[in-house]
């Protein structure tokens, strides 16, 4: 992929969605009206057709690259070779924007195939904060971390969410990618502020938000938010979105659809929506 | 607790299902209980991991039935985890977890399915280069044939197996079945070879003659041309090279050459 570059990084603006491998072949061919598009950079560290496709379709659309198994909040040191195919990818793909998230998923050389969550105390903040450095020195840009949705608090903590994500960008210089329908799930499993969540982090830092659908699990008497990213985008989680905006203005918007995966169309109209409001914050 | 020592009780509750009490006093109770909350990050490691299996392994589950297939995804995951975020080839060695299930033992034709799956799979996965083409092969002057070295497109995957696995694919690709449980396959004493390869982003497989697959596994594993001819049509008098070249330039796999 060494001399593969070919365009030049091109920032992202309004709503986009988020691209998965049945689409490949509707956007080429539909070539829908939309702004921008994110993959999950792994499915694509292969090579092969899947990333014909997105080589393809990067000609017409600029594309965000978002990771989901760097594992920066383990304590194990990052991988040198998924270090490497990212970067080989970032390369070929020059995307405006790279996100990944804070939590873990590699330990024993196992990956476990979730976001898992860390406690917010300052060994995981020295911890997260080294994996960044070494991320975006690696990449020699900067990345955004996204906020993760969890079913579990620990007992131990030095920080909240919120203040944990501020310190990170006070420490990296990372940006953030601000998931608004986590943050609802989290909140409503947690019961805590989302309004005031969204004051602690700061705005400017925040270059992405992500919105999803989620469901809800009952265990026995009480239920639990799942962010399946298998729906629309809830009422509540609009209505929060809408709150965020009024608090930080106009950012990048993106609608993830990851499991029940509908039409295109499907995911394209809840990209109109976010559409409509950020036009209003205009 | 140091953060390594709770992401490794984690483990061992996600992966392995074995609970240490202490997770009780690390993790907020908060009307569901730790292990609750646990259990859904372990659902979702396996479910994930379980749908890229099937993914994978369409034939194979449907010969094991899905509820067989999932358990016995459920215990190659936990002796086989994946080692890295990129799954794209998760699963490589699937198909030689399936042999040493005695419980399969009356299916042993799924492990060659299973394996031609994955050699589907990864044709389809593969790189692209550029195609070599019968004018490119023109080229070459005569004298050079004695040391020249073919390369192959990295979809081009050859299998062998006793049992008719195009016979069962076909049956697969017939959507009113939904299992095959009770197909009767016979394992015939001739070993058939297929040639899985890829063109556009479909993928397609051939049965070819024995000496036609050892011809192009010599060449694949870097044997100069003549010497490969010399080898194959010594061992099989009435190997038709002509033939082969040709399938080999019409499916596109030759990619470029060495002299």
């Amino acid at each position: 992929m060494e001399n593969d570059t070919y365009i030049s990084p091109s920032p992202v603006y309004g709503a986009g969605i988020g691209l998965r491998y049945q689409h490949h072949e509707d956007v080429l061919n539909s070539k829908p009206r939309i702004n921008w598009f994110e993959v999950h950079s792994e499915n694509y560290f292969g090579g092969g057709l899947a990333l014909d496709y997105l080589k393809k379709i990067r000609l017409d659309y600029p594309i965000s690259l978002h990771g989901v198994g760097l594992s920066l909040g383990s304590s194990e040191n990052l991988s040198k070779t998924h270090l490497e195919k990212f970067k080989q990818l970032i390369h070929v793909i020059s995307p405006a924007l790279v996100s990944e998230h804070l939590s873990w998923n590699i330990i024993n050389g196992v990956y476990l195939n979730d976001l898992i969550p860390t406690p917010y105390t300052d060994e995981v903040l020295a911890i997260v904060s080294r994996h960044v450095d070494e991320t975006q020195n690696y990449f020699k840009q900067q990345i955004l971390i996204e906020n993760p949705s969890t079913y579990l608090e620990f007992n131990v903590a030095d920080y909240s969410e919120a203040d944990f994500l501020s310190a990170l960008v006070k420490k990296t210089g990372c940006g953030l990618l601000l998931d608004v329908n986590n943050i609802f799930v989290s909140s409503k499993n947690h019961g805590f502020d989302a309004n005031e969540y969204l004051l602690k982090i700061p705005t400017e830092a925040v270059k992405e938000i992500h919105l999803a659908g989620h469901t809800k699990k009952q265990f026995k008497k009480i239920s639990i938010l799942l962010d399946d990213h298998g729906s629309k985008v809830a009422d509540e989680v609009w209505a929060l979105y809408q709150q965020t905006l009024r608090i930080m203005g106009q950012k990048p918007t993106l609608i993830e659809w990851d499991s029940n995966i509908p039409a295109l169309d499907v995911i394209l109209e809840q990209a109109r929506i976010a559409e409509n409001y950020l036009e209003r914050e205009n | 607790m140091e953060f390594i020592k709770i992401q490794r009780l984690f483990l061992r509750y996600i992966l392995y299902g074995e609970y240490h009490p202490s997770l009780d006093k690390l993790i907020k109770s908060n009307i569901i209980n730790p292990m609750d909350r646990l259990n859904i990050y372990r659902n979702n490691t396996f479910i994930s991991l379980q749908e890229c299996l099937k993914s994978t392994f369409p034939v194979s589950q449907q010969i094991l039935g899905e509820k067989f297939f999932t358990q016995a995804a459920k215990k190659y995951i936990v002796d086989f985890p994946p080692t890295n975020g990129c799954l794209t080839f998760y699963g490589e060695s699937f198909s030689k977890f399936l042999s040493s299930l005695i419980e399969i033992k009356n299916l042993p034709y799924v492990i060659d399915v299973a394996s031609f799956e994955y050699a589907m799979h990864q044709s389809f996965y593969a790189d692209d280069y550029p195609v070599l083409t019968a004018e490119d092969l023109t080229l070459i002057p005569a004298e050079k044939y004695g040391d020249l070295v073919l390369n192959f497109q990295p979809s081009l995957q050859l299998i062998q197996s006793f049992y008719p696995i195009d016979y069962i694919w076909s049956i697969h690709n017939d959507h009113s079945i939904e299992q095959m449980v009770e197909l009767k396959i016979i394992k015939s004493t001739k070993l058939e070879n297929y040639f899985v390869y890829r063109l556009a982003n479909t993928v397609y497989f051939e049965k070819i003659d024995q000496d036609e697959a050892d011809f192009i596994q010599h060449l694949k594993q870097g044997m100069p041309f003549e010497k490969a001819f010399s080898v194959i049509s010594t061992i099989y008098p009435n190997f038709n090279l002509t033939k082969t070249i040709q399938r080999l330039i019409q499916f596109q796999v030759l990619t470029s050459y060495n002299t």
